[in-house]
Formats: C-alpha cells, structure tokens, sequence
C-alpha cells in the first residue's frame, strides 16, 4: 500500500513537474547541432513563471469560450496523463476502453483550443485552426489505428496492460516488426500532435509555415502559460506512450524502473530535437501524405499480427 | 476578410475531393480590363443527394401500387382481417398429420 501511494505520488508529480524539462532538452539539442549555446535547460520553467505573474490582454470580441480554452485543454491533457503508464508502472487509472477516453480528452483539448482560436473572430487564427483539425483528422485515425494494433497484439482494451504486453515477453519475429511499424508511426503522430518539425515548426511565425502558433497569437500571460505548459504535457504523454515501444523491458527494480523512465522520455526528446535539426519543415500539401503514411504503416501491423 | 466555414473546411474538403466532389465556380476573365470576378464554391450533400434521397425515391415507386389496398373502406379492412384469419389457420392446420391417418400415407 505505501509502495502504491508512493508510486501514485510519482506518478502525479513527474506529470506535473517534468514536461517543461522535455522542451528544454529539445532546444538544447537543437542548439548542439546548430553550434550553439542554446537557452538553459530550464527555460520553459523560467517563462512559465514569468508569465502567470503577468497581467492579461483579451480582445473585446472574446467571450468566456477564449478563456476557458486553455483551462480546459490544460485539465483535459493532465486528465488524460492519469490513464498513462509511466515505465514500468502501471496508471492510476484504467479500466477497459480507456484508450477511447484518453484519445477523446486529447481531442477535447484540441476542440477548445480552435474554439478559442475561433473565439476571437480573427482570420488568421481561423486558418491556423483549420490546419490543426484537419491534420487532427489524420493524425487521430493514425492514434487509434496504432491502439488497434496494440489491442490485437496484448488482448487489451486498456492502455496499461496495452503498453506493457511489449515488456513481457522476448520479441522477435513478426510482433517484433509490427510494434517497430507502430512505434515509427506514434513517433509521426507524437510530432503532428505537438506541433513540431516536420509538421509544423514551433519557432517561426511565419504565416505560410504556422499551424499551432497561429492559435495562440491572442493569448497573454497567464493563458499563454497555461498552452505552452498543457503542449509540453500532451508533448510527455505521447513520448510515455512511445517509450513502452522504443524500450520494452523494465528493470525489475522500481528507483531504477522511475530513473529508466525519466532517461528514456529524455531520450525521445533528444530524439525529436535530432528529427528537428536535420530536417526541414514538410511543406504544407505534403503533411497529410506524411499522416496517411503513418496510418498505412499501423494498418500493416495489423495485418502483421494476424499472420 | 472573413473565415468562412467554407474556408475552414477547405483542406479536407480538397484532400477528400474524390468522394465530396466539390463544385468550383471561378469565372476568370482574360480580358486587357477584367470585369468583377465571381467565386463560388459548394459541397454537395453526397450520402443525402447522392445515396438516400435516391434510393427512397426508387424505394417510393416500387411500392405505390401498394396503396390500393388502403382506400378507407371498413368492410374491405375486416374482410382482410378475415383473409389473414384464414391464411393463419390454414398454415398451422395439421394437413399431414390428417392425411397419415386417414389415408395410412
């Protein structure tokens, strides 16, 4: 029971506490290809700080939908994080179906963020926010193509025991291959849905390039804290969904087991900043190509599983 | 300038074009001095337009004969009450049994 509790406590704590560090390893990444010093590794902690101590500018055209969008896309994605298993341990939640749940707060989040983005009666943010859901669209039906495998492959409908059927036994063979197509796509879709490179590219604001910048242009203070920590979350949550892909084995051993998980999240986030320096951003036309590959990739590990 | 719904739907409108077949009207003019220019653009209904509306026209005109037999004569309704009754009665009647014990088949 206090292992329990201590594990809830962990569970709650790297949720809320180690998202902003994931950014901070990317742009340090980044800055390493590029020969730079980069910003510490603590920046997003910096400016988060900096911004909920700041006053707010909300148009007058807004209505409360504005403001209730990154609150609610914030809760929605911290919600989201309780059916999560974090390495080797299972969520504090689950039940069977809660893949659907976990996707659709996932969605619910998005929804609010164009409706605010819609809120503000802005041409520009309503660009970006068709950009966002209609890549949603794909990216959604790559999530839960992904989860199929997964169901068929551990005989689950839950995200827990879906994502620790890769850890329990050796893999070899064609299991082996369709959880590698699986992993490739949840990494494309991991990228899609937090906005970064080759999807969209969180630095530039540019008109042409932007999707999920776009949409936040209004917020101030308080409320842009809010979406860039609730991005920095959903950024965590898949790279744990991806992590059980990438490196299925525990350690038997729960201090190593929570270090192994932090590491590895760190390591798929060394990882993007790596996709982020060699690669250009896709142009826009080509993005749903690179989302419907993704599902195609998932659709032939099912078919790998049926064999 | 406003975004339409029109607009925001655009990407997958586009990307779906095959199945949603998007009407495009865009009259550009070649002329040295241009008249006003007119864009229109609509998506049709394709399950309700294309499919539904369709079949339950066909659906509609195959079965009209069948409206003879409504006309709001009450004799006639009892009369089919009866015909029923009888075409009831008749398929649970024990015909073979009868006949085995009758005629020894």
């Amino acid at each position: 029971m206090v292992r329990d509790a201590s594990t809830l406590l962990l569970h709650f704590t790297l949720l809320l506490a180690l998202p902003p560090l994931l950014l901070g390893v990317i742009n340090k990444t980044k800055a390493w290809f590029a020969g730079r010093r980069g910003p510490p590794l603590l920046q997003l902690y910096y400016d988060l700080f900096r911004l909920f101590r700041k006053g707010m500018v909300l148009s007058q055209t807004t209505t409360w939908i504005f403001r209730a969008g990154p609150v609610v896309t914030t809760s929605a994605v911290l919600l989201a994080g309780s059916l999560v298993p974090f390495g080797a341990f299972d969520a504090p939640v689950q039940f069977a179906g809660d893949l659907v749940l976990f996707a659709y707060l996932m969605a619910l989040g998005r929804f609010f963020t164009t409706a605010a983005a819609l809120d503000t009666g802005s041409a520009f943010e309503g660009m970006g926010a068709a950009r966002e859901v209609s890549f949603a669209c794909l990216a959604e039906a790559a999530l839960f193509t992904a989860f199929v495998v997964l169901v068929r492959f551990s005989g689950s409908l839950s995200l827990t025991p879906m994502f620790h059927a890769p850890a329990a036994g050796p893999l070899h063979g064609l299991p082996a291959a369709a959880l590698f197509l699986v992993a490739v796509s949840l990494f494309v879709v991991l990228l899609a849905e937090s906005a970064r490179v080759p999807v969209d590219d969180p630095d530039t604001h540019l008109e042409l390039t932007m999707i999920h910048e776009v949409m936040v242009l209004d917020h101030s203070g308080p409320l842009l804290g809010l979406v860039l920590y609730g991005a920095a979350v959903k950024l965590f949550l898949l790279s744990a969904l991806l992590l059980h892909l990438v490196l299925p084995f525990t350690l038997n051993d729960p201090i190593l087991d929570w270090m192994w998980f932090v590491v590895g999240v760190g390591a798929i986030a060394v990882g993007i900043g790596v996709v982020e320096s060699v690669m250009a951003r896709l142009r826009l036309r080509y993005v749903p190509s690179l989302l419907i590959a993704s599902v195609v990739l998932c659709v032939f590990g099912f078919v790998l599983t049926l064999a | 300038m406003a975004y339409t719904a029109s607009s925001f739907a655009q990407i997958l409108t586009r990307l779906f074009h095959w199945v949603l077949q998007p009407r495009l009207e865009d009259a550009v003019s070649q002329q040295l001095f241009p008249p006003p220019r007119s864009f229109h653009t609509a998506v049709p209904e394709q399950v309700m337009d294309g499919v539904l509306t369709p079949l339950w026209a066909r659906f509609r005109r195959t079965l009209t004969p069948l409206r003879a037999v409504q006309h709001g004569r009450i004799q006639q309704y009892l009369m089919y009450v009866l015909l029923t009754l009888c075409v009831l009665l008749a398929s649970s009647f024990p015909l073979d049994q009868i006949l085995v014990q009758l005629l020894g088949w």
